[in-house]
């Protein structure tokens, strides 16, 4: 569920939204859901699917992802 | 004068075999170098160095390892960092598919690759390993296995 932004540059599975097309992420079963709204990324996903480790490195992801979709 | 004028004539001729066997054309370049100017570049054929990223959304080719370390050091540990200040050190693979059956053997290492420099990879499709930049090179395959032929040896 948590994607792997430093392997690809900096948008892990946020990519697709450059092109405003939200992106599923399925991992064990469940399903993540990338999408912009205003600009502003957002991540949906089923209550439980990220431990507290998890967590924290998906809210450092999308800050940091969140920056490239700003416009200088 | 006659002695100066040989000397010369040597100088010279020595010069001219100096720039043949070191042609421009064989310089490598790197990520950065056509990311910064990718006019220059689109369509040419290029030589490039750099560390290469397999991974499930991710095929490219990284200014060097150092520099990679940094970036995944910076984000995970400096509030303070922007992404968009290395965007340029990252060159999408736009012909993955023959290195993932090599992956073990190759991905991780710093490389040299010929291929086609494409300025506008992105323009209509989306690519979810792709790097911030539209920017994208498609490697010359027969060329890379003559590079590495330990690595593409087939096996048996």
């Amino acid at each position: 569920m948590v994607d792997a932004p430093k392997l690809n540059g900096g948008y892990g599975d946020t990519q697709s939204l450059k092109a405003g097309i939200p992106t599923a992420t399925v991992s064990q079963g469940q399903v993540g859901w990338h999408e912009i709204n205003n600009g502003q990324l957002q991540f949906s996903y089923p209550q439980g699917a990220l431990n507290n480790s998890q967590q924290n490195q998906m809210q450092r992801n999308w800050n940091n992802e969140q920056k490239l979709f700003h416009i200088p | 004068m006659k002695t100066t004028s040989t000397f010369l004539a040597l100088l010279a001729s020595l010069t001219m075999g100096c720039t043949h066997t070191a042609p421009a054309q064989e310089r490598a370049l790197t990520p950065s170098n056509l990311n910064l100017n990718p006019e220059k570049y689109s369509g040419q054929e290029v030589i490039v160095q750099g560390y290469l990223t397999l991974g499930p959304e991710a095929h490219n080719i990284y200014e060097s390892e150092s520099l990679k370390r940094e970036f995944e050091k910076r984000w995970d540990t400096d509030d303070g960092f922007d992404p968009k200040d290395y965007v340029k050190y990252c060159l999408t693979i736009a012909n993955p598919d023959f290195l993932y059956s090599r992956k073990g053997e190759i991905a991780g290492k710093t490389i040299v690759v010929k291929g086609r420099f494409i300025e506008k990879y992105l323009d209509g499709r989306i690519d979810l390993g792709a790097c911030p930049l539209p920017t994208a090179i498609l490697i010359d395959e027969a060329d890379l296995r003559q590079r590495y032929p330990t690595i593409f040896t087939e096996r048996p």
